[in-house]
């Protein structure tokens, strides 16, 4: 049965990169093939949901390619399934919000990106998942305006391929660090995590989109695959400690992020670096528990990891897809420029709300959910150990508290003021709703977000044990419940479902109260009160645009954050050509002088220019393909004696 | 107990501390006042002032959202639930299997936001600025409150409040150390949490009183969590009779009233923890707390 599926799904990624060429060779067929390659894509995802849910054994064809001696394969089984059916869904409203877009025709690239990323799931070996990694990233890279700078978003794309090609061959210590340098940085580990922000920014929508909900997601699947299968070796501890501390270096990083930033794009991809640390941090402990036999703790880091990922591609689209609403709508993506867009957007404003909501650590969402198993993970971690892993653990556990609530902080920054208030710029005072099939696809999403939240349990034993039982070999059992989710057998836990029903009991009740005791009656509206100052003269028709808090004291008092590393590496590169530049410069001023007639003036500025060769970016690319192909080679030798 | 039992006690702890709320808020003013030497106010007068809110008709912002409306009816069904959760005078209640300690500040949180948004949907300076400040507060104590919770986790191995409760009852959370430093951090938490200071200026009428009812049902339900935790004495078990039931509520009655008086003179000492101490408080109470999760460890470690 696996079999037929990986087959229809393999046709169903190849016609989503077959109607990107299309789109590419005819422009004019742009908004046909995209809303086709969403039908795709939704059919795919139907199809890995049936592959999740039926359960059935691992399903491994070949490739019509063979290459540097790899088999090329790719595969089916529960985990990839998963992955496969959130990955697709995801593009699947992609799509459908690029092809209604107003402003621009949508680009062939998002269709292609996605086919690719497809592949880079289901591919069995590491060449395969690879190889379609690096044109997915090329892909991507594509669909940037030429004017705006992606070299380094490119340049992670290649390295997380080969990374996977070399973690797919390498003996254990080796994958465990190409597997942090390549899906590791793609995934936005912290100290590396500021190329997202920056990608996310250049990037058109559907990229933006594919970014957060399918390349994220991707990413962390083949972290992942540091966990040991059933009967294979147990790694070291200090892997998951490693983990453990990157991935809330990135969760509080990327919550602070969220709370800081001054315009949407950063915000989203702050919560995606956030998020994509809460699931490092779950693998970190599933890593520490396996390599303690614990496997119950395991499991239950496990059931957070998926939980998030799942929320990071249901969320994260939600979230990118809204802030290309909001930006289409109101003409600017920087929040002191927003404001009041719940009267004109109420619709992307609940979906907004909604999404952020989903990601934040507040019952009955499904980020309590993964916080509140991340945090039962870590009480179930051996008490009997070294003072430095205790404080490591308290450590981690003040984090989990602190980037849940900038989470909360940030969702009500963000929704507060993009959405709430006095609209600040005329603009935005008249934004206009997105097209029926984007809110369509927006309330699909926001709805989706809702119901991981509420139905937390039932969906925990469909759809993530047999992915957990696929890569560990352990069982869910009593953790999810119908109700809810508990820490072991016979013990209470969050009741997820009987909490958010009290609430709205709670609300009802409130509210038939009023009217039953006749309170509610029918209100009056008047002017803000606005601490006695006068009214705002009649050429600011939106009251004074700098008397609306501005977005600024979210976050909790911090000492000035380091610089991001890879920033630093490239403000180094930038200072060392600065020598360079200087040096060359001396060295010819020095000369000329010495020369009589030249006029060191002019030759000055000409030299001060110092131009960037043009076939610098294609002899990179041509340089990190080269090491792709060495990659291989020393992959497969490393392989041949296994 | 029999689920008709646990049900009735659950209604009646959820009338008795909903109804209590504003009465406490009262009752601590007059402490405050008594030993300060002024002329104390009535405790009725939050009751009141509620009722006179309630009869009032609400005037709102004329570019308000639905959001205004909606907020505070979210803020104090979380609250509510939230206090019907923290055991009184009885364990064993029809909410005991939900009353989870990390879902328990989850809905102060849910509370606290649905107010900052309600503050910030009028777009005026002062409430955005004070939803701000509490958001900001909030990330420092949710941190704390975890540690808290991690200690008591430890002590108890689980984060069930009735669980958690009933085996303090029994003398099991030991060491007694680890205890005396939770509750202190607890303590702390409770007076360095933001509360809806600054952030109600745009609620009027029967608005304003829900955030405001809201604002006393969290000082209450601090104050039963901290006596319900450190202090068990009295409180019924969960078979017990009416009579039981009684002999609880008053013994909770005379523990938060204790509670509300040792509060007070604190306070009539050392006076208001001002905002801007607010983080160093909550850091103290941090270290507290990681102290009691070590000292808790060590000694498992030393058994």
């Amino acid at each position: 049965m696996n079999a037929l599926l990986l087959t229809l799904l393999a046709a169903i990624l190849a016609a989503l990169i077959g109607l990107g060429g299309i789109a590419v060779a005819w422009p004019a067929l742009a908004r046909r093939t995209a809303l086709a390659a969403a039908v795709a894509a939704a059919t795919g995802s139907l199809l890995a949901l049936l592959a999740l849910v039926i359960d059935s054994p691992q399903a491994v064809i070949p490739l019509p390619l063979r290459l540097a001696g790899f088999p090329c394969q790719i595969a089916l089984d529960p985990l990839r399934a998963f992955f496969a059916a959130l990955v697709l869904a995801a593009g699947t409203a992609t799509l459908g919000c690029a092809a209604v877009v107003k402003s621009s025709p949508p680009s062939g690239t998002a269709p292609v990106c996605l086919g690719l990323l497809g592949f880079a799931l289901l591919g069995a070996d590491g060449f395969v998942a690879g190889a379609a990694l690096a044109i997915a990233g090329g892909a991507l890279w594509a669909s940037v305006p030429a004017e705006r700078p992606a070299a380094l978003p490119l340049g992670v794309f290649l390295l997380a391929s080969l990374m996977t090609i070399v973690a797919a061959a390498a003996p254990p210590q080796a994958r465990f660090w190409a597997t942090l340098a390549g899906p590791g940085l793609l995934a936005g580990l912290a100290p590396f995590h500021a190329w997202l922000s920056q990608c996310n920014r250049v990037t058109p929508a559907p990229s933006a989109a594919l970014l957060s909900g399918a390349v994220v997601p991707t990413a962390l699947f083949r972290v992942l695959q540091l966990l040991p299968g059933p009967g294979s070796d147990v790694p070291p501890a200090w892997w998951g400690v490693v983990l453990v501390m990157l991935g809330t270096a990135s969760a509080v990083i990327g919550g602070l992020d969220a709370t800081l930033a001054a315009d949407l794009d950063t915000a989203v991809a702050s919560n995606t670096i956030r998020q994509s640390g809460l699931t490092m941090l779950g693998i970190g402990i599933a890593l520490g528990a396996t390599a303690a036999d614990l496997p119950g703790v395991a499991t239950m880091a496990l059931a957070a990891v998926l939980l998030l990922i799942a929320m990071q591609a249901i969320g994260g689209t939600l979230l990118a897809l809204a802030t290309t609403a909001i930006s289409e709508a109101a003409g600017t993506q920087r929040l002191d420029r927003l404001g009041g867009l719940v009267h004109r957007l109420p619709v992307t404003t609940a979906c907004w709300l909604a999404g952020l909501a989903g990601l934040a650590a507040l019952p009955p969402s499904a980020g309590f959910a993964a916080v509140w198993l991340l945090f039962h993970a870590g009480l179930g971690l051996p008490h009997a150990a070294t003072l430095l892993s205790q404080l490591l653990r308290g450590g981690w556990i003040a984090a989990l508290g602190a980037t849940g609530g900038l989470s909360a902080a940030s969702l009500v920054r963000l929704v507060g003021m993009a959405c709430l208030g006095r609209p600040r710029t005329p603009r935005a005072a008249v934004a206009e709703e997105p097209p029926r099939l984007a809110r369509l696809a927006l309330l699909a999403l926001a709805s989706a977000a809702c119901a991981w939240g509420m139905f937390v349990g039932p969906l925990l034993i469909r759809l993530v044990d047999p992915p957990i039982r696929a890569l560990t070999g352990a069982v869910l059992g009593p953790i999810a419940s119908g109700a809810g989710l508990a820490s072991g057998a016979d013990t209470p836990g969050y009741a997820a479902l009987p909490l958010t029903v009290l609430l709205l009991l709670g609300v009802g009740v409130i509210v038939w109260l009023r009217r039953f005791l006749g309170i509610a009656r029918a209100t009056a509206s008047g002017p803000a009160w606005e601490d006695g100052f006068a009214a705002p003269p009649a050429w600011l028709p939106f009251g004074e645009p700098t008397a609306q808090t501005a977005g600024a004291g979210f976050a909790p008092m911090m000492p000035a954050a380091e610089p991001d590393g890879l920033l630093a590496v490239q403000r180094l590169l930038f200072a060392a050509r600065r020598l360079i530049t200087r040096v060359t410069l001396i060295t010819r001023v020095t000369a000329e002088r010495r020369q009589p007639g030249g006029s060191a003036s002019s030759r000055m500025t000409r030299a001060a220019r110092p131009a960037m060769p043009g076939f610098a970016a294609p002899a990179l690319i041509l340089l990190v393909l080269a090491a792709l192909l060495i990659a291989c080679a020393a992959a497969s030798t490393w392989s041949a004696p296994t | 107990m029999s689920l008709l039992a646990a049900l009735l006690a659950q209604l009646l702890h959820t009338a008795l501390v909903l109804a209590a709320a504003p009465f406490a808020s009262g009752l601590r003013r007059w402490t405050e006042a008594v030993m300060i030497g002024r002329h104390p106010p009535d405790p009725r007068q939050p009751w009141r002032d509620l009722r006179r809110l309630l009869r009032k008709q609400p005037v709102v912002a004329e570019n308000a959202s639905p959001v205004l409306t909606i907020a505070p009816l979210v803020c104090v069904a979380a609250m509510a639930l939230a206090a019907a959760l923290v055991p009184t005078f009885t364990l064993g209640m029809a909410f005991a299997p939900m009353s989870d300690l990390l879902v328990l500040g989850g809905l102060l949180a849910g509370a606290r936001v649905a107010l900052a948004l309600a503050a910030l949907d009028a777009g005026t300076a002062p409430a955005g600025l004070a939803a701000a400040r509490a958001m900001s507060l909030g990330c420092l104590a949710e941190a704390v409150l975890l540690l808290a919770i991690l200690a008591l986790g430890l002590l108890g191995g689980t984060t069930n409040l009735d669980l958690l409760m009933g085996q303090q009852r029994q003398g099991l959370l030991q060491p007694l150390a680890a205890t005396v430093l939770t509750a202190i951090a607890l303590a702390t938490i409770a007076v360095a949490e933001p509360g809806m200071e600054g952030q109600a200026t745009e609620f009027s009428g029967g608005d304003l009183a829900l955030a405001t009812f809201a604002d006393q049902c969290r000082q209450l339900i601090w104050l039963n969590l901290i006596a319900g935790l450190f202090l068990p004495w009295g409180m019924a078990e969960p078979d017990g009779g009416l009579l039981a039931w009684l002999g609880g509520a008053l013994a909770w009655a005379a523990k938060v009233l204790a509670l509300m008086v040792v509060a007070a003179a604190i306070h009539c000492v050392a006076g208001t923890l001002r905002p801007g101490r607010r983080p160093v408080a909550l850091g103290i109470a941090a270290a507290l707390a990681l102290l009691a999760a070590i000292v808790v460890l060590a000694s498992a470690a030393a058994a």
